[in-house]
């Protein structure tokens, strides 16, 4: 399925929490993603799908050790973003503490923008709960291995930094240049975004030269 | 990489196209000939009276799929596309560009520029292969007058002086055409070129060629976000896919007409698979239409090195990375639209 270019929730036009994470891995790919509306999938972005939905599709549950709510929707007008958490554990206490956990395929990012997606996450949740939440993880599905994160003061304020950043991007009406980087290769959009005709122009203005001479 | 995408032709009368899952299937009289994943497909062509259920429809424009229905000598009659596709902003630069009489003209001198340099090649190239004197004069004369038009079109600021320029290098090229006609002259010699009807056997088959070129232009145009109705050196008329046709300036020599010569010189396509109606109008029979079909795919699959974009390619790939490449020009990345020259 081609996921229509994100609209805004419930009335408000607040970009997603993925859309963090889109730009951190690369503004020109989150530009053309969220603002141009190109999208293509391939191997790495069905995957992910297939495995947000087996997450969502589970049933929310209860049991001793705390409930469970999965596929929440959350919002902040603070940092004026919205999404879905994968999943939430309320852990027992007074109040519970909420514990978010965002599942990611794969192994660990070489570049950590997940961290960043969750601890959105979890702005979120504190400014709809109101009360503090010190932690988090991220589920990775191929080891199924938890990663706990800390919501530390510096994770925070790069969490701010980045939503700023998103808003200054998605309020542009021209598409950030490209940036030629080794994770272009995984890259599904690639194909559209063009960085190396962009950037590597030598054979580009060879043929612009060439175009209106004969040999 | 790009994964391979292809366009699914349904010729067989009668067919019925309908969704099983992730994939289409064609049946005919009640028997499943042929089922294809929707992620292998970028459009469905159906010809005559094919008949393609809401289902089938459906899971074609969720993902992004268009369906074409065409009549059965190939103009198209309907579209279904998905309800929201493409670029909004992206669009309006395109129209505002196609507004400005500037911007049409240079777009329109780079488009047949191309043009220009493949139809030249193909003539070198026939005149090399040639063995008789007097065509390979004809076909160097042509090709000569073609070298002398390309430089004159860089100064050209408005697009009629494009569309005269070009239209005079037609001429000459059609002249020209039946010099690389080398098996069964008499009957495949083209009469420069007529359309609506198409009046010989070669100006048939050019025309069906160029009616899936138009469909799989199309297709690209809208793959990559563009209007295909708002073209340049086109201009708009209702039901005429304007930039489409742009787009397919520099791809007839390299996918219709190479193919139509090769077809007949190698005698995959005969005389006698033609039909002659009251009134001159020629046509090819279902027969032949399935032969060319089948070869302008294999022609399709043949790869080639891109020039500038510097990797290999497949033939049927080249529309939707020149439409991109025409995209990021519309998007202020690209100082021209350049298109694609191929030496072969």
């Amino acid at each position: 399925m081609i996921p229509l270019p994100i609209l805004p929730a419930d009335g408000a036009d607040y970009p997603p929490l993925s859309a963090l994470n889109d730009l951190l891995f690369c503004a020109r790919r989150c530009f053309l993603h969220r603002v141009e509306g190109v999208w293509v999938e391939n191997v790495h972005t069905t995957a992910g799908t297939l495995d947000h939905r087996r997450v969502h599709q589970t049933r929310d549950t209860e049991s001793a050790t705390g409930r469970t709510a999965r596929g929440l929707w959350v919002t902040s007008h603070r940092l004026r973003l919205t999404g879905v958490c994968d999943l939430v554990e309320f852990r027992p206490g007074a109040p519970e503490v909420p514990f978010p956990v965002e599942y990611k395929r794969g192994k660990r990012r070489t570049w950590d923008n997940d961290e960043v997606q969750l601890c959105a996450q979890a702005m979120c949740l504190e400014e709809m709960l109101g009360h503090a939440i010190p932690s988090g993880a991220i589920f990775h599905v191929k080891s199924k291995r938890r990663r706990e994160i800390a919501f530390t003061p510096d994770l925070r304020e790069r969490t701010g930094e980045t939503a700023e950043r998103l808003h200054a991007l998605l309020a542009a009406t021209t598409t950030p240049p490209p940036v030629v980087h080794p994770k272009c290769k995984q890259c599904s959009v690639r194909s559209v975004c063009m960085p190396d005709l962009l950037t590597g122009a030598s054979a580009y203005r060879r043929a612009v030269a060439d175009l209106f001479r004969t040999s | 990489m790009d994964v391979q995408l292809n366009t699914l032709y349904i010729v067989t009368r009668g067919a019925t196209v309908r969704r099983d899952h992730l994939t289409l299937q064609v049946v005919v009289e009640q028997q499943a000939r042929l089922t294809v994943p929707i992620h292998q497909l970028e459009s469905v062509a159906a010809f005559g009276g094919v008949h393609v259920t809401p289902g089938a429809m459906g899971l074609c424009a969720e993902s992004g799929v268009a369906v074409n229905f065409l009549t059965e000598s190939g103009r198209l009659v309907a579209r279904v596309d998905a309800p929201s596709s493409g670029n909004v902003l992206l669009r309006r630069e395109q129209f505002r560009r196609a507004d400005d009489p500037g911007a049409r003209g240079s777009v329109a001198r780079c488009l047949i520029a191309g043009k220009l340099h493949n139809c030249r090649n193909l003539l070198l190239r026939a005149g090399r292969e040639s063995g008789d004197a007097a065509d390979q004069g004809t076909l160097s004369g042509a090709a000569g007058h073609l070298a002398g038009a390309i430089p004159n079109l860089e100064a050209d600021t408005d697009a009629d002086t494009v569309r005269g320029r070009e239209g005079d290098a037609a001429r000459v090229y059609f002249a020209a055409f039946g010099a690389m006609v080398r098996v069964g002259r008499g009957e495949f010699t083209p009469n420069g070129r007529t359309r609506r009807p198409p009046l010989d056997r070669m100006n048939a088959l050019l025309s069906f060629l160029y009616a899936l070129l138009t469909h799989d232009c199309t297709a690209a145009c809208a793959a990559a976000g563009l209007d295909p109705s708002v073209g340049f050196l086109h201009v708009d008329r209702p039901g005429r896919p304007g930039l489409a046709l742009d787009l397919m300036e520099e791809f007839r020599p390299l996918l219709a007409d190479r193919l139509a010569l090769a077809l007949v010189n190698r005698q995959q396509v005969k005389a006698s698979g033609f039909e002659f109606r009251e009134g001159g109008a020629v046509s090819m029979d279902e027969a032949t239409r399935k032969a060319v079909l089948t070869a302008y795919q294999q022609r399709k699959r043949e790869e080639v090195t891109h020039p500038y974009l510097d990797q290999k390619v497949p033939l049927g790939r080249l529309p939707f990375l020149q439409a991109r490449v025409f995209a990021r020009h519309l998007r202020g990345d690209l100082p021209s639209y350049l298109p694609c020259v191929l030496k072969n």
